[in-house]
Formats: structure tokens, C-alpha cells, sequence
């Protein structure tokens, strides 16, 4: 009776992990083995998307380069710009820190597509402030900023310090900074421990936990979400030099109407995502200290 | 007991009466649009003409139509009355999910088939019967900044102009400074229908009479002028990055670029110009004149339990009233020739526009071409000719590219062979 009781208030919750995670999981496992466009019934192809997504000469490996390329570096950056701002908010004897941290996050609850689009007229080759400034400085050819192949992947890299998730960093390492206990710093100075070897030795491993967390939610927020950054900003191009994973997903499923393809580059990014998450914690037993 | 039951039965006899005498038709409609405010509220206006009929309305945003209206249908829960874009409506078919409205027509005695712009019985043919009536339509033009012409002593574009006449034109009104262009012959595309359209002046069908993808020749051709307008003689600006097809940046309006390449709809964007004289003139031809047309098909859902009401619903909308409340709200003209001529979208600014026979001459010879393709498809191809015109692919290599993903995405047998 009472393991009855129990159920049935959880019942809620898996009745919702059921209709609105799990079953549209397993809609898109056996999606992915069919050809629909939308239009009448799934037609059952066995792995033919999966072949079609892996032949040679396939965008799908562009697609991947570009995520990978984008996972490793927009995850290496956004992670260490995060960390590197709330060092500097945990600084001694700064005034105004609140001000600072107000400025430090408001540019991640800015609604991401307003951020793209003032990019787009910043970075503009022709309009842009970016190039204006730059020929002030005697730059005669002014780079091309969003369609520069070379140029453009690094831009939508940096640009995220301005997504949501990076500014929810910084909130997260700034508590964590705040809770390691100052006696450990004190002692290491008297050790005659400079800034850099206290950060190395006693700061690094005091958050390794929250570093790993962080880690591991901006990789799967690279993976899934890069879409709102990228949709906005230029659309996968040029090309498909920008077309990461999950907008590769959209594209295809909704603007191409190959849902069962879709489906197959979705399956595909799941198993990307779970193999990151689990290396990254089957690795961080080297690094990571829960006890201080 | 028995009097309250009769009681009780001759309350509910009088409450379904009394609800079935003034009961209402209640239909709903989708359209990505907002409803005009009034005085052009036509779903207003319909309904004080037809008071036995409520309009439920419900606005799907733009980027998400297709698929919602798509996901919809599937489901049973479309609107009665519906509004597709040209590539759905084809797939709307397929899926049995749109009546044909051939009979309503021929019983209508406000609507005729010989009224309507020439691409309406085209698109009739192509799928068998008339299964959708245009709502208005736009189509793509040019627009060029009177002001530059007339600085440089050259003659305004027209319906007889060539591509060499445009392209000599552009080199004149490049100029440089400083070894840096500070004004364009041209802007660059920034709409994705004209990459469709310009090559369809060179001769390619882009969609042929069977509906399939048909680029080549033409399109190679028009690639490589472009490239040298771009590279070469830096008489049009370098691209720019484009989603949803639209730049963010615009040339022509900040008056740094002589001519431009848009739809039509932009004529009530530019009419707000006040730093130069503007007008519009059809796309330039090389082989032949070509642009494409774009539309939305009023339509009715055929798992509709009002269909009659609907239909009413269309035939208002299509009316001379109905078209000119959308005409004046939107801009765009009306495919009914009576109406088209009678300019009710012609909505002028100060400095222009003044030449609408340019709309009215490119409605004779627009199709509905690259439109009735998935958006995916068409979309992707224009990041690959970005992607030529920035020399970062090869034209030759592109248009074999494009002819790839058609036949993956489309199949091979909707994708005509040179």
C-alpha cells in the first residue's frame, strides 16, 4: 500500500518522462529507420539513412568536422572565459564588483537573435563598425568577416561569451570561488606560493567538481543548442562551413522534410553527446577532488 | 417526480433551440501574417457581410508555417480555412488533405479562371485541378536610386533591358576612392529567390511543365557574370551573410549602391526613403524575361465539416472588396487582372515608387519556379552560390553540387537532365 501511495505521486513525472522524453526518443530511434517527408505514412528503409549519412563524399562529414571543431573550442573557451571572469570578480580589494558582475552578465540574458543580428551589422564588410574602425587604421581590404571561411568559424566560437550558458558559468565558478576556504590561501602564501601556483594548486582542484559540471552542460549545450546562436547568425554558410549537427537536424527535418534522415543525424547526436559525457567522467577521476 | 423530469427535458429542448437559433458557423483560419488593423481587416469585414459566420483566426509565425501547418494536417487538426505557400500546397494534394475548388469556381458568379494571371492555370495544370485560389502575390524586380542615374547622365532601366545594358550600367556607376568602392553598381543578393530568377534569364526552367528541378546552362552562365561583377570589375558588393534569405544590411537604402535586385514587397519598405528618388524596373534579360512569382493559395481543408463557409470565406477574399482591403493592406497586387489593374497596392513615398507597370509587365512572364521546390533545398543551394561567388567553389563545380542535392533530396526523377 504504501509503494502504492508512493507511485502515485510519481506518477506525474513518469507519466511525462514517458509521453514527452521517452516516447519521442523511441519515435526517433525507429523514425530514423524510415523515409517520411510529413506526408502520409513512414516508410520503412532499414539503415538506409545511416548509410546515406556515412558515404563518401557525404556533407554529413562537413557537418561533423564543424561540430566537433565547434564543441572543442566554443566548450575550451566559454569554459575558461567563465573561469577567467570570476577569478577576477573573486579579486581582492576591488571596487565596484557588483557593478562589474552586473556588465559581465547582461549580455547573456540578451535575447540571443537581437545579439546576432547587431553581429551581423557590426561584422557587415561594406556598414559594419568593425571594418569602419579597421580602415581608420589604414586597413585598406577589410576582411569579410561572416563569410570568410577561416575567418568566420573562430567568430562564431568567441561569440560564446555572449549565450546564456556562459554567463550562467560565471554565477556557478563564482560561488564555487567564494567557497573555497581562505586558510589554504594564506597558508600557501606563507609557503611563498605566488598568485598563479595558488590558483594551479589549491583553486583548480578545490572546483574541480563545478569544472567538470560546467564542462559537461556547455558540451551538451554546444552540441544541442548551438542552434540559436548559429540559425540567427549565418544560417550554417557560407556553405556549410557554420552547419553544425543540431542545425543540420532542423534544416533537414523541417525545411527539407526529411524527418527520418533527421532523425538519424538526432540518434547520432545522442550517441555523440552520451560518449562526451561519459569519457568526461570517466576521465575526471584523475582530476577531479571532491574532498578539499 | 415526473413533472420536474418533464420540467427538466422541456428546459434542455428550449436551451439547444434557443442555441441552434442563433447558432454561428464558427470556421478557423491560419495565415502567417498578423490581421490588418482596420479599416483593411478583411476577417472583420466578412464577417459583418455574414453574420451566420464566426472567423476564429491564429497567427503561425513565418519560420515555422510549413511545419506546423504540415504537422497539423497529419493530426486532423488543421484550419478549415487554410493558406499555403506554393510547395506545400503541391505536397497538401499529394496528401489528400485540400479540396479541389474547380466546381465552386464554375458555380461562382464572382470569379473566373480567364481573370487570373497566367502562372494561376499553369500551376492548374501541373496538378490536374484547381485546388488553391492566390491570395495576392509579389514578385521580384529591380529597384535602381533615380538620383545616381541622373548624376551620371544614364537613361533609366526598363522592360527592354539586357544583360549587357545592366552590366555596363553597373560599371558606370561603381566609383572609387582611394583604390575603395564607395558606391555599387549593384548591391548584392540578399534576397534567395533572385539567385533563381537571374538565372532564369539566361534560359534555365528552374522548374520545368512536369514540376521538375531544372538548372544548368544557364545558371553557370549567370554565376560566372555575376563573379566578375563581384571580383572583377567590383561593381557589385561582396555577399553578405543571408538567414531566412534576407540580409540584415542594405545598400540600396543607405544609398551606397545605384541598383538592386529584391521583391516587390520591398516597395513598402523603400517608400519611407526620403534621401533619393527611387523606382522599379523588371529584371533585366539576356535569353528570355523570367522572374519568379510568390503567393500564398487560399485553400480549403477537406476534413472541414464547413466547407460551404469556407468556400464563401475564399470567394469574399477574392472579391473585388476582399482583394482591396489585402492589396492596400500589404502592398502586394491582386492575380485577378480585373483588380490588378485598378492599383489598389500601388502605395507611393515621396521619392517613389512611380513605375508599377514594372510589377504588372512581370506578372505576364513570372512563374512560380524555385517556390515550388522545399525551401530547404532551394536555401541550401543559394549558401553554395554565396559560396562560388566568394571563390571558395567553382561555378561548374556548384551547379553539378546543385544538381546532387536535388536528385538526394527531390529524387531522381524529379530533377530534369540537360
Amino acid at each position: 500500500m504504501k509503494g502504492g501511495k508512493a507511485y502515485f505521486f510519481v506518477s506525474p513525472w513518469i507519466l511525462g518522462f514517458v509521453l514527452f522524453t521517452g516516447g519521442p526518443i523511441l519515435a526517433t530511434i525507429a523514425l530514423s529507420f524510415t523515409k517520411w517527408d510529413l506526408i502520409g505514412l513512414p516508410a520503412w528503409i532499414g539503415i538506409g539513412n545511416y548509410t546515406r549519412l556515412f558515404r563518401q563524399g557525404s556533407e554529413f562529414w562537413i557537418v561533423l568536422k564543424f561540430t566537433a571543431f565547434y564543441t572543442v573550442f566554443s566548450v575550451s573557451f566559454s569554459v575558461g572565459w567563465a573561469l577567467f571572469e570570476a577569478v577576477l570578480l573573486n579579486g581582492k580589494k576591488i571596487r565596484g564588483v557588483n557593478l562589474f558582475s552586473f556588465f559581465y552578465f547582461i549580455p547573456a540574458v540578451v535575447p540571443m537573435v537581437a545579439l546576432t543580428f547587431a553581429f551581423q551589422l557590426i561584422l557587415h564588410k561594406e556598414l559594419g563598425i568593425l571594418n569602419y574602425f579597421l580602415s581608420f587604421l589604414g586597413l585598406r581590404e577589410t576582411p569579410n568577416w561572416l563569410v570568410e571561411p577561416s575567418v568566420v568559424v573562430w567568430i562564431v566560437v568567441i561569440l560564446n561569451i555572449y549565450t546564456f550558458y556562459a554567463g550562467q558559468m560565471i554565477l556557478i565558478f563564482d560561488s564555487a570561488l567564494k567557497e573555497v576556504p581562505r586558510e589554504l590561501y594564506e597558508a600557501a602564501e606563507i609557503d611563498g606560493a605566488g598568485r598563479f601556483i595558488q590558483f594551479l594548486r589549491i583553486t583548480l582542484p578545490a572546483i574541480s567538481p563545478i569544472l567538470l559540471f560546467n564542462m559537461v552542460t556547455a558540451t551538451i549545450s554546444s552540441l544541442s543548442t548551438s542552434f540559436t546562436l548559429l540559425y540567427p547568425l549565418t544560417a550554417g554558410g557560407p556553405g556549410k562551413v557554420t552547419q553544425a549537427i543540431s542545425l543540420d537536424i532542423y534544416h533537414n527535418a523541417f525545411k527539407t522534410f526529411r524527418v527520418g534522415y533527421a532523425c538519424a543525424e538526432s540518434v547520432i547526436l545522442f550517441g555523440i553527446a552520451a560518449l562526451v559525457s561519459f569519457l568526461m567522467f570517466v576521465t575526471s577521476k584523475k582530476w577531479v577532488y571532491y574532498e578539499v | 417526480m415526473r413533472k420536474t423530469l418533464f420540467l427538466g427535458l422541456f428546459l434542455l429542448v428550449f436551451a439547444f433551440t434557443g442555441v441552434f437559433a442563433g447558432a454561428k458557423t464558427v470556421i478557423k483560419y491560419a495565415h502567417w501574417n498578423a490581421l490588418p488593423s482596420d479599416p483593411y481587416n478583411y476577417v472583420k469585414a466578412f464577417e459583418e457581410k455574414n453574420p451566420d459566420i464566426k472567423v476564429e483566426f491564429m497567427q503561425i509565425p513565418e519560420a515555422e508555417y510549413s511545419q506546423k501547418m504540415r504537422s497539423m494536417a497529419m493530426t486532423g487538426t488543421a484550419p478549415d480555412a487554410l493558406c499555403l505557400w506554393e510547395a506545400d500546397l503541391a505536397d497538401f494534394v499529394r496528401g489528400g488533405w485540400v479540396l479541389g475548388l474547380d466546381d465552386y469556381v464554375k458555380q461562382s458568379a464572382e470569379l473566373s479562371l480567364d481573370d487570373f494571371i497566367p502562372a494561376v492555370t499553369q500551376l492548374m495544370k501541373l496538378q490536374g485541378n484547381l485546388y488553391g485560389l492566390p491570395w495576392c502575390f509579389a514578385t521580384e524586380i529591380m529597384y535602381y536610386n533615380k538620383d545616381l542615374f541622373d548624376k551620371a547622365g544614364i537613361g533609366y532601366p526598363g522592360m527592354g533591358w539586357t544583360w549587357d545594358n545592366f552590366e555596363d550600367t553597373a560599371k558606370k556607376l561603381t566609383v572609387e576612392s582611394d583604390g575603395k568602392v564607395t558606391q555599387w553598381g549593384c548591391d548584392a543578393i540578399g534576397f534567395q529567390g533572385l539567385w533563381y530568377s537571374l538565372a532564369g534569364t539566361f534560359g534555365d526552367k528552374i522548374v520545368d511543365e512536369q514540376g521538375r528541378f531544372s538548372m544548368g546552362s544557364g545558371t553557370k552562365e549567370f554565376l560566372k557574370r555575376w563573379f566578375d561583377l563581384t571580383n572583377t570589375s567590383k561593381a557589385v558588393a561582396s555577399p553578405q551573410i543571408t538567414t531566412s534569405g534576407v540580409v540584415s544590411a542594405d545598400l540600396f537604402m543607405a544609398g551606397k549602391a545605384a541598383m538592386a535586385f529584391n521583391g516587390s514587397w520591398l516597395t513598402s519598405v523603400y517608400k519611407d526613403v526620403k534621401d533619393f528618388a527611387w523606382d522599379i524596373a523588371p529584371l533585366p534579360k539576356s535569353i528570355r524575361n523570367y522572374s519568379t512569382l510568390h503567393t500564398g493559395f487560399f485553400a480549403i481543408n477537406a476534413k472541414s465539416e464547413a466547407k460551404d463557409a469556407v468556400w464563401k470565406f475564399i470567394e469574399f477574399r477574392m472579391s473585388d472588396e476582399g482583394q482591396q482591403l489585402i492589396n492596400k493592406a500589404y502592398s502586394n497586387p491582386s492575380a485577378r487582372l480585373s483588380i490588378l489593374k485598378k492599383g489598389y497596392y500601388k502605395v507611393e513615398g515621396p521619392k517613389g515608387p512611380r513605375n508599377w507597370d514594372a510589377i504588372e509587365q512581370t506578372a505576364q512572364f513570372a512563374e512560380w519556379g524555385y517556390v515550388l521546390l522545399p525551401p530547404g533545398l532551394t536555401f541550401d543551394i543559394v549558401k553554395d552560390f554565396n559560396a562560388a561567388i566568394l571563390g571558395q567553389v567553382s561555378v561548374d563545380n556548384v551547379v553539378q553540387q546543385a544538381i546532387d542535392k536535388a536528385k538526394e533530396i527531390l529524387g531522381e526523377e524529379r530533377v530534369a537532365e540537360e
